[in-house]
Parts: C-alpha cells; sequence; structure tokens
C-alpha cells in the first residue's frame, strides 16, 4: 500500500510558490491531508461532461519516493458522484500489490475551464484524490493529488467493457524500481492465448550488475475475460528472464488496454498495449514520414533520471532522414535541439529499431512497434486527428526508458485552449522525490496563462496555481517550441516541445536543476 | 522471493531468429556513436581512485549536483563525488547503507564526468576497506535499495534487431 507521508519536494527550481500562494489566488494542504476539493452533486454544471466508465492509469512516487503505478476504472454519474469502480496498483519498494481493489464511491467536480478533482473511496487503500484536466469529455490528463503518492497519467472514457484483445498487439513496459523495461509484439486469438510474441528488454541483473539487453526475445501469454469494469488478467511468458510476469489490464476499448504488474515479485512495471490493426504485413512504410517522440526512463548521470522529446522525418525505407532532441537528464545541462539522424526498419509484424548517430544525447537505440494507423496512442478515443505511429523501447546502456511517436503534421505555435500536464522527478535537499501538475494552459500572440493543480509529494498539494509564461515557435527548429512559466514566486517549468499533428504537445524540460516531461493537448471548448 | 534463472542454452537458437528488419538498421545499431557525453556514466572511462573522506554532504546547495556527495581528498587534489539520492538518505528505504566518516580512507570506483560545467565525479561503488558498497549498476544506474529485492536475469538472444 502506499505509505503515509514522509518527505519533501518541490523543486529545486520554483514551487516554492507554496509559501506564496495566496497572491496566487492558490490554496495549498501543507501535506496534511486529503485536498479533494469537494464534489457532489449541485455542484458546477462542467460535471455532466463526464458521464459513463472511464479508464485510468497513473505512474509516479508514493510518499516514501518509491515508485508506483496504478491502473483502474471508475464509473462518474454525470453529476459528481463516482459511483463504482475497481483499480490496481503496486508499490515497488514494499513489494506490495493490492489486486483487484474496490472503488466502493467518491465524488468529482469539473471546474468550468475543464479543470478539477476526484475523491475515490475504496476497499483496501482509502480515499484517494486525483486532479485531472478534462482535454475533452472522452479524454482527460490526471495527477493523484494527495499526501500518500505523486504520479501523473490519463482517464479515457471506455468505449468497451467486455472485449478481449484480438488480433496483433504492440507493447511496452518500464519499471522504475528495478530500472527494467519491455517492449515486443503479440498476436492474440481473440479468446484466450498470446502467440506470436517477440520482444525487447533491458534489466539490470542483479547478481553481476550489468544491465543485460536482449532483442528478439520470444514471448507467449495468455489472458482472461474481463469483468464488468473491463478488468481481466494477462499472464506474459518472458523467456527473456525465464519467468512469468502477472498483470491487471484495463480495457479502454477493443484496442487499448492499461496494464499494471500485480505478481509483486517479478518486477513492479507497468505501460499499455495497442492494436496494430487490420491492415495486413507491416513495413518501414508504415512508420513513414514526420514524427514527434517522447521518452521517459532511468540513466547513469547524477539522479538517475532521464526525459527527451523531439522529432524526426523517415524516409520510408530505410533512414531516419532529419531530426532533433531535447534531452534532460539532470546532469546541469538541458541539451535542446540536438541534431538526430540515423537509420530503422520495421518487420512485418509491426517489430523494428530505430538507431540514431548523435555525440550529444543518450538517445540511441530504440525497438519499435507500430500501432493501428487509425489509432490516436495519447487519446485513444480520437478517431480524427493525431493517428497512427509507434511505440518506442531505449534500450542503451546509458539510458533505457519508454516513450510514443506520433506523426507530427502541424508545426504552428499553439493558439487557443489546451490541457497540461507535467511530471518531475527530481531530488530535493539530496532525497529522490516527485511533483506533478495537471491543469489549464491558454496560448494567444504567445503568452501563455493557466491554473494547474500541483502535487509536491512531501510538501503538499497545491490547489489553482496560477501562472503565466510565453510559448513561440523556435525559429530555427521548425517543429519545435519553447515554452516559458513562471508563477509569483518563480518559474515554474521551462521546457522545449514538440507538435504532433494533433496540437499536442511532447515537453521536455530545459531546466538546469528540474527533469521533467510532459503533454499539452488540446481543450475541446464547453 | 522469486528469483530468475539464466537460460542460455535453451535459446541461444533464437540469436539466428529470423526478423524482418532492413540490414542497414542492423548495420548501424553496432556502428553509432563510440562515445558518450562526458555527462552521461560510460564504463569504459571508468577508474579506481584511492582517497581520504574529507566531508560528507547530504544536502547540496543549489550550485552542486543533486544527491548527496562524499568529498574526496586525493593526491590529485580535491573530488566532488556524487552518491545519488539514496546512499545517505536511504532512510526512506529502511536503510543506510553508506555510513562514511571524515578521514576515513576508501577506494572508490567511478567516472569523471560533470555536473553543469563543474566537475564532479559519479561513484559507483565505495570500498571502505571493511566491504564495497554498490552506489551504480555497472553501466552507472542508481541502485535503488528497494531493488535488490527484485532479481532479474535474461539469456542472450542476440543483439541485432
Amino acid at each position: 500500500m502506499k505509505k503515509p507521508i514522509y518527505s519533501h519536494l518541490f523543486s529545486l527550481i520554483a514551487i516554492a510558490g507554496l509559501l506564496a500562494l495566496s497572491a496566487c489566488g492558490g490554496s495549498s494542504s501543507g501535506g496534511s491531508g486529503n485536498n479533494g476539493g469537494g464534489g457532489g452533486t449541485g455542484g458546477s454544471t462542467a460535471n455532466s461532461r463526464l458521464n459513463g466508465t472511464y479508464t485510468f492509469y497513473v505512474n509516479g512516487l508514493d510518499s516514501s519516493a518509491v515508485p508506483y503505478s496504478m491502473a483502474g476504472a471508475m464509473t462518474l454519474d454525470g453529476s459528481g458522484n463516482i459511483t463504482g469502480g475497481e483499480q490496481d496498483l503496486f508499490d515497488g519498494g514494499s513489494s506490495s500489490v493490492d489486486s483487484d481493489d474496490s472503488i466502493t464511491s467518491g465524488t468529482y467536480t469539473v471546474n468550468s475551464d475543464g479543470h478539477g478533482t476526484a475523491t475515490l473511496n475504496t476497499t483496501n487503500d482509502g480515499t484517494e484524490v486525483l486532479a485531472f484536466m478534462v482535454v475533452n469529455d472522452n479524454h482527460l490528463l490526471i495527477t493523484e493529488f494527495d499526501n500518500t503518492a505523486t504520479s501523473s497519467g490519463a482517464m479515457d472514457m471506455q468505449t468497451a467493457t467486455t472485449v478481449v484483445p484480438a488480433g496483433g498487439f504492440s507493447f511496452t513496459l518500464f519499471d522504475q524500481n528495478d530500472s527494467f523495461t519491455l517492449g515486443g509484439v503479440l498476436t492474440s486469438d481473440g479468446s484466450a492465448s498470446f502467440t506470436n510474441g517477440l520482444g525487447d528488454q533491458a534489466v539490470v541483473d542483479q547478481t553481476s550488475g550489468n544491465l543485460d539487453i536482449s532483442n528478439n526475445v520470444p514471448l507467449t501469454g495468455s489472458f482472461g475475460v474481463p469483468d464488468s469494469f473491463g478488468r481481466g488478467t494477462i499472464t506474459l511468458n518472458d523467456t527473456g528472464i525465464s519467468s512469468s510476469l502477472q498483470f491487471a489490464y484495463y480495457a479502454v476499448g477493443p484496442e487499448v488496454y492499461r496494464l499494471v504488474e500485480i505478481d509483486g515479485t517479478t518486477a513492479f512495471a507497468a505501460g499499455s498495449m495497442y492494436s496494430q490493426g487490420t491492415g495486413g504485413a507491416l513495413s518501414a512504410q508504415t512508420l513513414n514520414g514526420n514524427f514527434a517522440f517522447n521518452n521517459f526512463g532511468v540513466d547513469g548521470t547524477t539522479i538517475g533520471i532521464i526525459a527527451s522529446s523531439g522529432e524526426f522525418t523517415t524516409d520510408g525505407s530505410a533512414l531516419v532522414t532529419a531530426g532533433f532532441a531535447d534531452v534532460n537528464d539532470g546532469s546541469g545541462t538541458a541539451v535542446t535541439a540536438s541534431a538526430i539522424s540515423g537509420a530503422y526498419g520495421i518487420g512485418a509484424n509491426g517489430r523494428g529499431s530505430i538507431n540514431l548517430s548523435t555525440t550529444s544525447t543518450e538517445l540511441t537505440n530504440f525497438a519499435v512497434y507500430t500501432v493501428d494507423p487509425a489509432l490516436n496512442i495519447e487519446d485513444p478515443n480520437n478517431t480524427s486527428t493525431g493517428l497512427g505511429g509507434a511505440l518506442l523501447v531505449e534500450l542503451d546502456t546509458a539510458a533505457i526508458g519508454t516513450g510514443v511517436a506520433v506523426p507530427q503534421a502541424s508545426t504552428a505555435t499553439l493558439s487557443g485552449s489546451y490541457g497540461i500536464g507535467i511530471q518531475a522527478p527530481g531530488v530535493n535537499s539530496g532525497n529522490f522525490d516527485e511533483t506533478d501538475f495537471v491543469g489549464t494552459l491558454k496560448a494567444s500572440s504567445g503568452k501563455v496563462t493557466g491554473t494547474v493543480n500541483l502535487n509536491d509529494i512531501g510538501v503538499g498539494t497545491t490547489s489553482n496555481l496560477a501562472y503565466t509564461g510565453t510559448i513561440g515557435a523556435d525559429s530555427t527548429h521548425a517543429g519545435r517550441l519553447v515554452l516559458s512559466t513562471n508563477t509569483s514566486a518563480g518559474v515554474l517549468v521551462d521546457a522545449g516541445g514538440y507538435e504532433s499533428s494533433a496540437g499536442q504537445v511532447f515537453l521536455t524540460s530545459s531546466n538546469s536543476n528540474l527533469v521533467a516531461t510532459g503533454i499539452i493537448q488540446p481543450a475541446a471548448a464547453k | 522471493m522469486k528469483r530468475l534463472a539464466v537460460i542460455f542454452c535453451l535459446f541461444s537458437f533464437l540469436s539466428l531468429a529470423p526478423f524482418a528488419a532492413p540490414s542497414i538498421a542492423n548495420a548501424q545499431s553496432t556502428a553509432v556513436k563510440s562515445s558518450l557525453p562526458v555527462r552521461v556514466y560510460a564504463s569504459s572511462r571508468e577508474v579506481t581512485l584511492q582517497a581520504t573522506v574529507d566531508q560528507i554532504v547530504k544536502s547540496p546547495n543549489k550550485a552542486m549536483a543533486p544527491g548527496g556527495h562524499v568529498i574526496l581528498a586525493t593526491p590529485s587534489g580535491r573530488l566532488d563525488g556524487a552518491v545519488g539520492p539514496y546512499a545517505l538518505n536511504s532512510s526512506k528505504n529502511g536503510s543506510k547503507p553508506l555510513d562514511l566518516v571524515p578521514g576515513q580512507r576508501v577506494t572508490v570506483v567511478g567516472v569523471h564526468s560533470t555536473f553543469g560545467n563543474s566537475p564532479i565525479f559519479l561513484v559507483r561503488s565505495i570500498n571502505t576497506g571493511s566491504g564495497t558498497v554498490n552506489i551504480r549498476t555497472k553501466n552507472g544506474f542508481l541502485i535503488n535499495p528497494s531493488m535488490a529485492k527484485h532479481t532479474t536475469k535474461v539469456s542472450n538472444f542476440g543483439g541485432a534487431r
């Protein structure tokens, strides 16, 4: 279970805003208990935007600075009430798994600008609070917003609860606790079994101390039918570690499943599985054109965390002809718009590789797994923009992690209403810690304003933290944006961003003392 | 706690498993980047040093790299040894693996690196004479005290994708 609060954080950089929030119109819980923000019947009329069962996932740190992940589903009634649900979570350090926990009740509030909070009452894990930003009525950016944990993730309308995976799938998994990452492709028979699995992984051998990177790892597995909340279980037989990984899965719909490991012994991994579609044989042509990407993982620098984002262009056959990447690894100097190029290939099963040539970043070797060209990876119920792309697993001796690559067709600067979510793991006074926030971003004529709910685990939650800033196109690197944000207390986060065709932007902090990864997504007007 | 076994032989044939990525990608995977940026831990640059502990810094100032520091006196001068967030302040995870005092003689293994524009020594292990404390894996990843509970080993399936 997630442990009682213990430490501190927010960053070295800014959000000492906790000390001056009244000036921002915000409030802070100061780490004293949950800060749910209310909800329930009779609240904002915007509550009607959320009506149905939603699948959610988050990854972050608990109050003991231990990596945890959680996935689940909950039913919202459109009037501010959570009527039921269930969830699975693990805490890596405590070897604790809370599997199939019931969400018995709860409340939520959606403010008129789309940001809000939800309070979930669970059978085993007590009360949890999520802060969220409604990107559209089917998709939310979320963070856990209480003093037991902080994290970032998403919540999506569940479009089918009784489906089982069928056909070809790609998946990626990341375990921050154990420096373990695994990605691959699988074929589901549509009833109970995965076959033809082939994966790639990196794992620290605890005996030798070496990081072992393996490709062409045979994978098999099985799965059970989902319950009324779209939850089922998956057993993945990973011959690369000669063991089985047990997962709970939660269906978003027939093509997307959120996974959280529940065996409590082999590893502590979480991720997602996406359909490859029904378009037939895949090839390098499947990943042809311009792409924005992100990646998050662990590395061998001072704090051991690396975030990156960028863009690349492929020729449709074998080459990554151009690109740029931002990398922040906590080493005191963020890399911005570093040129990348290289080679790539995609097999008929949708599995392939991207190998970048760069002397300024850790980004070199990636395994890549294509997804359905009709699927939006970051907003699965969006069927019109940002479709296709691939999942990424970084497999370098210097860094490992997971990410995504999404088609990039728009490189304009932002204008209008957006949601923003940031995850900033870091170190404060020597201890490992994390801050997450989620909320609004309004962009107009190069200026940005917004309001976020921020959780600095160990310090406390901060509601309705206002910020201002600037955003603009990088004049020398087409497709790259530069974002700068400040609260009344100082810098919130500065970041480079790469925009995809859906108007969503992958962010990597450029601050010298803050490693942060994040996303901006266009918010539907209501 | 489950320990995962090595199975080198069983799947060795899989190094020949077909994979459809173009040969250029495979060739590239072995040709790219021979040297990492100096800020990144590279085992090829690893050195072993005899030193004396000069100072322990559990809460660094903002000019220093995040995490704990062991300031070392070496024949070539003082060295800022970065030991990460866990080694000196691991009570969160129930243990305190690194207990040093000024004046103590140690042998450190690590890599000369930089934090911003300042030199730093990324410490992988410290031997105090009575034992060795591993702070990073051989490729430089920080060892989370909770990590060792979940031992994993892999087979060698070959590297070409």
